[in-house]
């Protein structure tokens, strides 16, 4: 045989899926049972760590893996959302659990079309400039629904209760925030650790070489744009129904499109775990650690992005990777 | 016709009027090894950009094992097994060497059932075993001439296109490169080459086309084109005789 | 026929501003290839700046300009010189980006916490007064802002083509290590360029203020209209972003008038998607292109 026996030649890519399987389940189940010991303060904080994860894993998939950093995920959060409230409050007659699943159905399929209908667009242009291009997509998509009535986006909409009897609200989200983080991190792990991994990351490190090795980077590229976009609203509908009435304002937050790249570039960019340790670190810091300084939130984050693209460019787990090196050394 | 495997007829170019490929036919023979030759700005890298359609060609037409490139995206090209080195090594730079050539083999010319033996063979024939586990931006130059060629290797292509592989190396490198070149051919795979060096062109070559100022001005056996009365005037300007057939000092 | 008579007439007014309030993001873009996504945010706090001083001494708005170009000034040229080229000289451009979204939402959450979220407007003693003739209107608020755009547009276009500091701006962004190599003092060179950029903002926040309400939130809307008028005009040249402005003011009222004023920001979207289809090439204005 060749040198894949002799050597150990392995992708640094799909790694070792394994372990990462198992780490995986792990960590689900502890989430899972963590509720018959956690205060319900500490499950909020779970909950907004799920949030977080899922929405910056999702952002990571265009974001890290392709290198395409949209600066207006917000504008899917908000439009997923904005379809669930709308269409449940449409469904009367149906059990609420049904409600919250087409609810969810809906939204995903409404962002992934809008997605797919922009995509090609905006996936032209090079990297600055889609960042720049997602924010006014952002921008105007919050206007869109704020200005037209039918959409209740400046009075606010109230989005029905779907808890089933007997089971506490926040448990009940809790559980569904995880799931839905869980899937963003299942479909973006299924979706990297093979040919589309490969073509992504390609593309992020350079585009015009990637076509000279047959790799149709427009496809992967509009792909990658999709379900992240997908994933994205998945999050938004979830947390449209935990937080039940929800504004314009409340879902097109640029804090939120902000916090994607965050939890992003404090983890490390281009992988899995480092979102979600990001949104574990970024989480524990701006709710338990500065919980006073809320009224600071945006000025906060904005702060962590600055120190962070100066001091810690390959993420703080890059950073702890790197010092961990050197001791070994 | 008479079983060439790329024929360029009449291929022509202008950017912003100006005309840097006019006119230009020339066909491949299979498993041979063609240079392109000619002063910089001739036009020899235009034709590598028209034939992988990194360039929309103005007029002409370029047909491979039978079907045409002219309106083919670069990635389709890639599939049908066309490859391209670039002068400047390209490689991914935060990806490793195997994960390079994986991405590769993973893609490139359709119909590949194993891309890890791919890949592993298309690393061991270009000597990077050594460094397959190493991150791209830490290789030396020499290394990532050779894992530019690795990479194109691995789309299993049918037909090479090498820009200048050898520009910037020294000696030794340039030896092992034209060594990868060589049994390239022996596997059976066309190579079109661009390059400067006039030995490395004369040592490697079946074929040699000479390109002035768009204009091809002289094709045959590199001995032929080398006393080419109208090479030597336009692109040498001193007989070849002396300025390249003897060893020169490194 | 009056009506849109009337209608181009308020979208070049209203365009002035636009190509003023763009004119320091194209000349940063230009000179340094930068997207400064804090250009909106400069703006804002330029409106508040001017609003405070002209509240607090109560004189006409537009006397605050000085006062305002030299805080701007200073901001912007500290900003690039402690941040934005740390920022560039570790980590590029796509880094720039992120320091400048993060510095556009600490300006913003930082006027929210001492100006509130609300909307304000700044009050001149003209804002009422108008010239009229034959049948068109013209309100001294919109006439004053054009003219003081115009001048200052073209006092940055002779800026640049014919001053010492021009030639300086023009040369750097050729070619960095060249126009060091010639004894340009680069670093100043850019911490002039954002300096002058940021102070143009400012003014131009003034004067919006005067037209138009403002708010935090607004940076975000003008740090994208800025980059819209860049995209229809080019980053080449002030006169592309005169241009540029122009066409996006008559949009926007073309838009207003005979669609809906509900509708101005999606025009101005799905224009901005048209040009990035139909002019990969030529977008901002650079011969690379800004797409594949």
């Amino acid at each position: 045989m060749t040198g894949l026996d002799r050597l150990d030649l392995r992708s640094k890519i799909t790694g070792n899926i394994g372990a990462w399987i198992a780490v995986g389940v792990i960590a689900l189940v502890v989430m899972a049972a963590a509720p018959a010991i956690l205060t319900p303060f500490q499950m909020r904080v779970g909950m907004s760590i799920f949030f977080s994860a899922g929405l910056a894993v999702a952002w990571g998939l265009l974001g890290g893996y392709a290198g395409y950093y949209s600066f207006g995920h917000t504008a899917f959060l908000g439009i997923g959302a904005f379809t669930g409230a709308l269409l449940s409050n449409y469904l009367h007659a149906v059990s609420p659990l049904v409600v919250f699943g087409l609810s969810i159905l809906a939204a995903v399929a409404v962002c992934g079309v809008l997605a797919a209908l922009i995509a090609y667009p905006v996936l032209r242009l090079r990297h600055s400039y889609f960042a720049i291009v997602m924010l006014g997509i952002a921008y105007v998509a919050a206007e869109v629904i704020n200005n037209f009535d039918w959409f209740q986006g400046s009075i606010g909409i109230v989005v029905p209760q779907v808890v089933p009897r007997g089971m506490r609200p926040e448990m009940f989200f809790y559980y569904a925030l995880l799931a839905a983080a869980a899937i963003c991190v299942v479909v973006t792990a299924l979706l990297v650790s093979g040919r589309v991994g490969y073509a992504l990351m390609t593309i992020r490190e350079d585009e015009d070489t990637a076509k000279m090795l047959g790799i149709a980077t427009e496809r992967y590229k509009i792909l990658a744009f999709v379900v992240s976009a997908m994933l994205t609203s998945l999050v938004g509908v979830v947390y449209a129904f935990s937080i039940g009435f929800i504004t314009t304002g409340a879902v097109f937050r640029t804090d939120f499109s902000l916090n994607m790249i965050v939890c992003s570039l404090i983890g490390g960019i281009g992988t899995i775990v480092g979102p979600v340790f990001g949104a574990i670190i970024l989480t524990v810091l701006t709710q338990v650690v500065l919980a006073d300084a809320l009224s600071f939130r945006l000025a906060t984050t904005g702060a962590l992005i600055v120190i962070i693209v100066l001091l810690a460019p390959s993420g703080v787990l890059g950073l702890v990777r790197g010092a961990a090196a050197r001791i070994r050394q | 016709m008479n079983g060439s495997i790329l024929t360029v007829t009449g291929l022509s170019k202008s950017f912003r009027g100006l005309r840097v490929i006019n006119g230009i036919s020339f066909q491949l023979q299979p498993g041979t090894v063609t240079s392109i030759i000619g002063p910089n700005g001739a036009g020899k890298s235009t034709i590598f950009n028209l034939i992988t359609g990194f360039l929309r060609l103005d007029a002409g037409d370029v047909v491979f094992e039978g079907s045409s490139l002219t309106a083919l995206p670069t990635y389709k090209i890639s599939r049908l097994g066309i490859a391209r080195a670039f002068q400047i090594s390209k490689p991914f730079p935060q990806m490793t060497v195997f994960d390079n050539v994986m991405a590769a083999a993973l893609f490139g010319r359709a119909g590949e059932r194993d891309p890890t033996k791919v890949a592993t063979d298309a690393i061991e024939r270009c000597g990077l075993l050594a460094v397959a586990n190493a991150t791209a931006d830490t290789l030396t130059v020499g290394d990532q001439r050779r894992l530019e060629l690795a990479r194109a290797l691995a789309t299993r292509p049918r037909l090479l296109l090498a820009d200048e592989p050898c520009a910037g190396l020294n000696a030794t490198e340039t030896k092992d490169v034209i060594a990868v070149i060589n049994t390239l051919r022996s596997s059976g795979i066309t190579v079109l080459l661009v390059e400067h060096d006039m030995k490395t062109v004369m040592s490697v070559s079946d074929r040699v086309l000479a390109l002035e100022a768009g204009k091809l001005i002289a094709e045959g056996t590199p001995v032929d084109v080398a006393s080419d009365p109208g090479v030597i005037q336009a692109y040498l300007g001193v007989p070849l005789e002396r300025s390249y057939f003897e060893e020169r000092p490194q | 026929m009056h009506v849109f008579l009337q209608t181009l007439l308020d979208g070049l007014m209203l365009g002035g501003l636009y190509a003023l309030a763009a004119s320091g993001f194209s000349l940063i873009f230009g000179v340094m290839g930068i997207l400064n996504l804090a250009h909106g945010a400069f703006l804002v706090l330029g409106a508040y700046v001017g609003l405070q001083i002209s509240q607090s001494l109560s004189i006409e708005p537009i006397l605050t300009l000085p006062a305002v170009v030299v805080v701007l000034f200073a901001a912007g040229a500290l900003f690039q010189r402690y941040l934005v080229q740390l920022t560039v000289d570790r980590g590029g451009l796509v880094a720039s980006l992120l320091v400048t979204f993060g510095v556009s939402l600490i300006i913003h959450d930082l006027l929210a916490h001492f100006y509130g979220p609300g909307s304000r407007t700044i009050v001149s003693s003209y804002a009422y007064s108008r010239i009229e003739f034959g049948g068109l209107v013209i309100g001294l608020s919109r006439l004053v802002p054009l003219v003081v755009s115009i001048v200052l547009i073209l006092a940055l276009h002779f800026m640049l083509a014919r001053s010492r500091l021009g030639r300086e701006m023009r040369a750097a962004s050729q070619q960095i290590v060249a126009a060091r190599l010639c004894g340009i003092n680069v670093r100043r060179v850019f911490a002039l360029t954002f300096g002058i950029a940021s102070a143009y903002a400012g003014v131009a926040g003034v004067l919006v203020g005067t037209v138009l309400p403002f708010s935090p939130n607004s940076e975000t809307y003008w740090t994208i209209s800025a980059f819209v008028v860049v995209v229809l005009g080019g980053a080449k040249s002030p006169a592309g972003t005169l241009l540029g402005g122009l066409l996006l003011g008559i949009l926007n009222t073309m838009t207003a008038q005979f669609i809906s004023p509900l509708f101005t920001s999606t025009v101005m979207f799905l224009v901005l998607v048209l040009m990035l289809l139909v002019r990969p090439q030529g977008i901002l204005g650079h011969a690379a292109g800004a797409t594949r």
